[in-house]
């Protein structure tokens, strides 16, 4: 929970801000948070759980988001095990039934969308920390995010009739602008389609997938296993054989190992937020990826 | 002879019927499997996590063969397998049976209970559980942020803490910050504390907790905790507890860099093997300076207050643990013991722990 002061203090002395929203939503990420804002207007009031810079795995289940989820009307996830080292504590904690799975105050955006990467076989954590239902950093891809907001839209329209109106005209307007920044995108990134980059952990393979990049390598070893000396050995060999010269690295990982590479092979490393207010300038979700592309294409 | 279990009994019902239902559709039981037509499906099966230690130990203190030995002893041993398997019953229940086999002899149901799911603002628990009292009581071993416990809470609650059969409330209060009263009625069974001559005395244990965000990066948690109930000569037994943690984690370097600092006092009075007031508190910080490694310190100190005449004991530890994956984690651990009745030892202790299957989420 982003606990600004000044908005503990008011509550602490009973005053809520936007009282008069139909719902209250609470997100897993900053980037469904935006989501569910965009196609929700005024009827919500939103708030998210993880912080925009924060490696979203690792989030502490905090008694005190308890407290917040125990008002809550509607929990949106990211779904596929993404958050499930805290989630569910925080939701038996919070000791409200209407947003426990299953109901229909609890919406796994995962449903909407399909995953890339699901392991096939049998599945184990010799792999390291593998998502056995696929990568779930799937926000990252606008075509996802129209249909997550849809998805969201269709929630929203079925807790609070009153505004279903409302929900479906707003999806429906954030979904026509997102396809036009698609096209955009699509555009600006064009002189890199093809290219292959690593990064550190797979959190963009969704986001190049779209814009026809291609993560050949990655700083870990394997998911969740921190780089070893032989292994960025290998992938600095790589990189040099196969002609990478584009090193991503997401921000809130220590980027020695990424730097370290990116000199070697003779790269460029391009730090990158992963979420919505990530860093500063990437107050929603299309500012955020305005500012992936510009990183990309930039100077 | 075919053993009928209550999943079988379902399904041999529902072929009859399918079978009386002869001419009509065919049942899409068949198509299921040849298991599930026989009654066998993995799909409900309870979650099943397994955590084990494994440890070698070294101890200046004399060993007694016949007696009891003070600390961690010398040695190789498996001090612990813990067999944990969770599910939900249905709509209403969750269950959750934590069987642990220690020193790789005795087996103890360590806890066993049921969980309402859908009841607002409160949490109902019915079974043997481990009593919500301080902080350190609750966590089972594998838990534990050392290889041992606190002195205080062996002495006064038992080496198996304060754990019986009962039932239990948690509420969580309406405030913004969060504040949370649980309140427990056990059949006491520890000698140490509350086992009743009488059939039906009860004991009582209440704990409030309370948390506070302080910032993005740090919490600050207090609590207060009280039991009460009668022990095995007739009389109530009393303890209390207060505990205070601080914890800071940046959510940026979420992975890299986190810092706890945790006290617990505790203090009883009536005993059933001493009337007198006996108390003792813990202090322990938990500094993890990279994304695996962890240096951690402790102090005990048991006699605060005291028996007159008995001296106090105090125990000062120090520790570092590598931790290649949330999964396992390697510690190595050194104490300096000043017992009560004993000479003052050094022990060594390096410890593994390690977890398998569905990986329950640590509690905050």
């Amino acid at each position: 929970m982003r606990a600004s002061p000044i908005l503990c203090a008011l509550a602490t002395l009973g005053i809520a801000p936007a009282a008069d929203a139909a719902l209250k939503v609470i997100t897993t990420t900053t980037d469904l948070a935006d989501l569910t804002r965009k196609v929700g207007g005024d009827r919500v009031d939103v708030e998210a759980i993880c912080h925009g810079d924060q490696d979203p795995h690792f989030v502490e289940a905090r008694p005190s988001y308890m407290v917040d989820l125990s008002r809550a009307d509607l929990v949106v996830a990211v779904g596929l095990d993404l958050e499930i080292g805290w989630l569910p504590a925080l939701l038996q904690g919070a000791r409200n039934p209407d947003i426990n799975p299953g109901r229909s105050g609890f919406l796994d955006a995962s449903t909407a969308i399909v995953p890339i990467e699901v392991p096939r076989g049998q599945v184990d954590r010799s792999q390291g920390d593998v998502h056995p239902r696929g990568n779930p950093h799937y926000w990252l891809d606008p075509e996802n995010a129209m249909r997550v907001a849809t998805a969201i839209g269709d929630r929203l329209a079925r807790l609070d009739p009153e505004g279903a109106d409302d929900y479906r005209s707003r999806t429906r307007a954030y979904v026509r602008r997102l396809a036009a920044k698609l096209a955009g995108w699509r555009a600006a990134l064009l002189p890199l389609a093809g290219a292959k980059v690593v990064s550190y952990h797979r959190t963009f393979n969704y986001f190049l997938a779209r814009f026809d990049l291609h993560a050949v390598d990655y700083m870990e070893p394997r998911p969740g296993i921190p780089p070893s000396a032989s292994h960025l050995a290998q992938v600095i060999g790589r990189m040099k054989r196969e002609g990478v010269n584009l090193v991503l690295h997401e921000n809130f990982y220590e980027p020695r190992a990424s730097r370290m590479v990116a000199a070697r092979a003779d790269a460029t490393l391009v730090i990158l937020p992963t979420s919505v207010g990530g860093v500063r300038g990437t107050g929603s979700y299309i500012a955020l990826i305005d500012h992936l592309v510009s990183a990309l294409t930039g100077p | 002879m075919v053993r009928m279990g209550t999943r079988s009994i379902l399904t041999t019902a529902v072929l009859a019927w399918s079978e009386d239902a002869r001419g009509q559709a065919p049942v899409p039981i068949a198509e299921a499997g040849v298991s599930d037509a026989r009654g066998l499906s993995n799909t409900m099966n309870p979650a099943i996590s397994l955590v084990g230690q494994v440890m070698g130990s070294g101890s200046s203190a004399r060993q007694d063969p016949e007696g009891e030995q003070d600390g961690l002893g010398t040695g190789l041993s498996v001090p612990e397998v813990e067999l944990a398997l969770a599910g939900i019953v249905d709509p209403y229940f969750r269950a959750d049976v934590f069987v642990a086999f220690e020193d790789l002899e005795g087996v103890a149901v360590e806890e066993a209970y049921v969980t309402t799911l859908a009841l607002p603002v409160l949490t109902l628990r019915a079974g043997k559980f481990k009593a919500v009292f301080g902080k350190h009581n609750a966590w089972h071993s594998h838990l534990w942020p050392f290889v041992d416990g606190p002195l205080v809470h062996a002495a006064l609650l038992g080496e198996e803490g304060l754990a019986d059969p009962g039932v239990e409330a948690a509420v969580l209060f309406p405030t913004p910050w969060f504040l949370e009263l649980t309140l427990e009625a056990l059949d006491g069974s520890s000698e140490k504390l509350f086992a009743s001559i009488e059939p039906f005395d009860l004991a009582y244990v209440a704990h409030l907790r309370s948390l506070w965000e302080l910032g993005a990066a740090s919490t600050f948690e207090l609590g207060g905790s009280g039991a009460l109930g009668q022990n095995f000569r007739g009389e109530a037994t009393k303890v209390a507890g207060v505990d205070a943690t601080f914890r800071w984690r940046p959510p940026s370097r979420a992975v890299y860099r986190s810092l706890q600092v945790q006290g617990e006092y505790l203090v009883a009075r009536d005993r059933p093997d001493d009337p007198a007031d006996m108390g003792g508190v813990v202090g322990l910080v938990r500094w993890q300076f990279a994304r695996r490694w962890w240096a951690q310190a402790r102090h005990d100190f048991l006699g605060l207050p005291r028996p007159s005449g008995t001296d106090p004991a105090q125990r000062t530890t120090g520790l570092v643990a590598f931790v290649p994956t949330e999964f396992s984690v390697l510690r190595l651990q050194y104490s300096f013991v000043q017992a009560r009745q004993a000479p003052d030892f050094h022990e060594v202790a390096l410890h593994l722990g390690f977890l398998i299957g569905s990986h329950p989420a640590h509690p905050y």
